[in-house]
């Protein structure tokens, strides 16, 4: 018994060494390489500040576009049964499996000046491609399903019975999402919206694809890193450690910050 | 004056689970109806039904001569548009909203103005003695408290019909008795109607003005509570009000004001209440005496068996229920000191006996 025990903790603890080093790795040598006398410097730089400046606007855009979009999808999912509610999730969910440059060529088929819906927008004089909207368009695009399965998760977290509860107190539907289900489900809205921010920021092969690299304009900072590897690694390598430091900031706060489900849900069966 | 107004008035079917509800509920303004059954019989069905949280497979529903649900036609009055007050088991009360915002909370999803809702708040916490509570959440306070949160909130609303499950159940024992006269008043002072579920013989007396007994998704009972005393129709409803009950059948008068009801455990002599064929008699524990030795009088019928058991009614109380394993089984009512003198215990043989005019047959 206490050898298949000793197997057990060996082999837990070899894939755990294994992958440690296979994610740590990576970020450690980066922060090793990262050139730190003169970082301030190199982040200051026009096209770096601007492609920081693009990066935040975009994706805060795009989180708030796929929050604003994702919240009724997110209430359907969770509260109605349908026929060919299984294929909806799994289209809702396509982008997050999806390689991001054939996102982006969908994309450029569907709202490119020769696409489905660019030939309509075309008609009144706009063109989305190669566009700051196209950036925030692409960034919502991959990001969406992260949000969208975190708050419909968080609406199913909530007991039917306050919903039934809000009903009988004569408040509509509407009146009853804002008022009970949203408040109830906000952690895990505000972890959905936060993740699906965290995404967007680190999202390059649709907006390559889509939005084009044009500094200013649409190259954010995985496109500056991606352009700078070419021509100046330290930038690069600053670039990139910024951009870790940002991602692991935001993924560290969802987690410690006391607005896990787990809060509200201890917080719950105390009443 | 012709037929009663019924305020509320519906007949119910639906299948859940292993459930077959139909069920005909009807309740007259400002008064209560007790709805008791097992667990399962399909009484929380039936305020869900009511309050349109479950859509019914057929029938109807109308309160005030306005029609909430109706299968044929196609109504079906969402819950947030039906004037009710429903307090589940739990209460449900808001875990995010302090006291005052969850008293308040139907009157802003009804976009009251701010100071009429503060006044008709304040009120409310000065009628159920919240006041100094009004700033707490839920989870700071205790199950009797809870439970008069949950009343106001929906009193609030001035609800045409309100539905009570089951809502001294959350409370222990003590807060029970406080509560429950707070409730009495309460609700007697409604001019709307109340369904008040329970599984409590003693809530149904005091809460219900009729009372509908639910077996197995149908109404096997429906009367004022001295009705279900006097002829229990069913052995769960002569259990439930704790008489006994027989079954047998009167093949004719015997003369002397007296008949001979044939049972499955023999005959019993009966009044003659002129009904002849297939009858259900009840008997009151309280019309039966035991005896240590055959009992010489007037009672023309004494059985013979051990005691099962003895139990105190109400708990620590003057009189004890005794159950017979007599045939058929019989649940006496004596006075402590007729134990103590008789020395009645378990397993002792006795014998039961009681007068025909305490037996009067009905159909």
């Amino acid at each position: 018994m206490s050898g298949r025990v000793l197997a057990g903790r060996i082999v837990t603890a070899l894939a755990v060494s294994f992958l440690l080093v296979l994610l740590v790795l990576p970020v450690l040598a980066l922060v090793l390489r990262a050139p730190v006398s003169d970082i301030v410097d190199r982040l200051s730089e026009p096209l770096v500040l601007a492609a920081i400046r693009l990066s935040l606007e975009t994706s805060l855009c795009a989180a708030a576009l796929a929050t604003v979009l994702g919240l009724p999808v997110a209430y359907l999912l969770a509260t109605r049964e349908f026929r060919g509610k299984h294929v909806l999730e799994a289209i809702i969910a396509l982008p997050m499996v999806l390689p991001p440059t054939v996102a982006g060529v969908g994309l450029l088929l569907a709202f490119g000046r020769a696409g489905l819906a660019g030939r309509a927008l075309g008609v009144f004089g706009l063109s989305i491609p190669f566009t700051t909207t196209a950036v925030v368009l692409a960034e919502a695009f991959i990001a969406a399903p992260f949000f969208i399965g975190a708050a419909a998760a968080g609406f199913r977290e909530v007991e039917s019975r306050y919903m039934d509860a809000a009903a009988t107190l004569r408040a509509a539907p509407v009146t009853a999402f804002v008022r009970v289900l949203l408040p109830l489900a906000a952690p895990s809205v505000l972890a959905g919206a936060t993740m699906c921010w965290a995404r967007a920021i680190g999202e390059f092969g649709a907006t390559i694809t889509f939005a084009g690299n044009l500094p200013g304009v649409t190259q954010t900072m995985p496109l500056a890193v991606y352009v700078a590897l070419q021509t100046d690694l330290d930038a690069a390598i600053a670039l990139s450690v910024l951009l870790v430091l940002v991602s692991l900031t935001i993924l560290v706060a969802v987690r410690a910050f006391p607005f896990g489900p787990a809060a509200l849900r201890g917080q719950r069966r105390a009443g | 004056m012709g037929l009663p107004r019924f305020v509320v008035s519906a007949g119910l079917v639906k299948r859940l689970g292993g459930l077959s509800l139909a069920a005909t509920v009807e309740i007259e303004a400002g008064s209560t109806l007790a709805l008791v059954g097992e667990s399962g019989a399909g009484k929380t069905t039936v305020l869900r039904l009511l309050a349109g949280l479950t859509a019914p497979d057929d029938g109807h529903i109308a309160v005030d001569n306005q029609t909430w649900f109706d299968h044929k036609s196609g109504v079906s009055l969402p819950t947030w548009q039906r004037e009710i007050g429903y307090l589940s088991q739990d209460y449900a009360l808001f875990p995010h909203l302090s006291v005052f915002e969850n008293i308040a909370f139907g009157l802003r999803a009804q976009h009251v103005d701010g100071p009429q809702i503060r006044q008709q708040v304040e009120a409310m916490l000065f009628r159920f003695d919240l006041e100094e509570l009004k700033t707490r959440k839920p989870h700071q306070l205790s199950g009797g408290q809870q439970q008069r949160v949950a009343l106001a909130r929906a009193l609030v609303l001035q609800p045409r019909l309100l539905l009570l499950d089951e809502p001294l159940s959350a409370l222990d024992l003590k807060t029970r008795r406080s509560v429950r006269a707070q409730l009495r008043q309460t609700l007697a002072s409604l001019p709307g109607a109340t369904v008040y579920v329970t599984h409590n013989p003693m809530e149904a007396i005091v809460f219900g003005d009729r009372i509908s007994v639910l077996e197995s998704g149908r109404v096997t009972q429906n009367g004022l509570p001295d009705d279900l005393l006097r002829h229990p129709r069913s052995a769960y409803v002569a259990e439930f009000m704790g008489v006994n009950l027989l079954r047998g059948s009167i093949a004719a008068a015997e003369g002397g004001g007296l008949v001979r009801v044939q049972t499955p455990f023999g005959a019993v002599i009966a009044a003659d209440s002129g009904d002849v064929g297939e009858v259900l008699v009840a008997l009151s524990p309280r019309e039966i005496t035991l005896h240590l030795t055959p009992p010489a009088g007037s009672a023309q019928n004494v059985f013979f068996g051990p005691i099962v058991e003895l139990v105190p009614e109400p708990p620590f109380g003057d009189r004890i229920r005794v159950a017979l394993a007599t045939s058929p089984p019989l649940v006496a009512e004596v006075t402590r000191h007729a134990v103590e003198t008789l020395r009645l215990r378990e397993g002792l043989e006795v014998h039961a006996a009681f007068k025909a005019t305490g037996l009067v047959p009905y159909r």
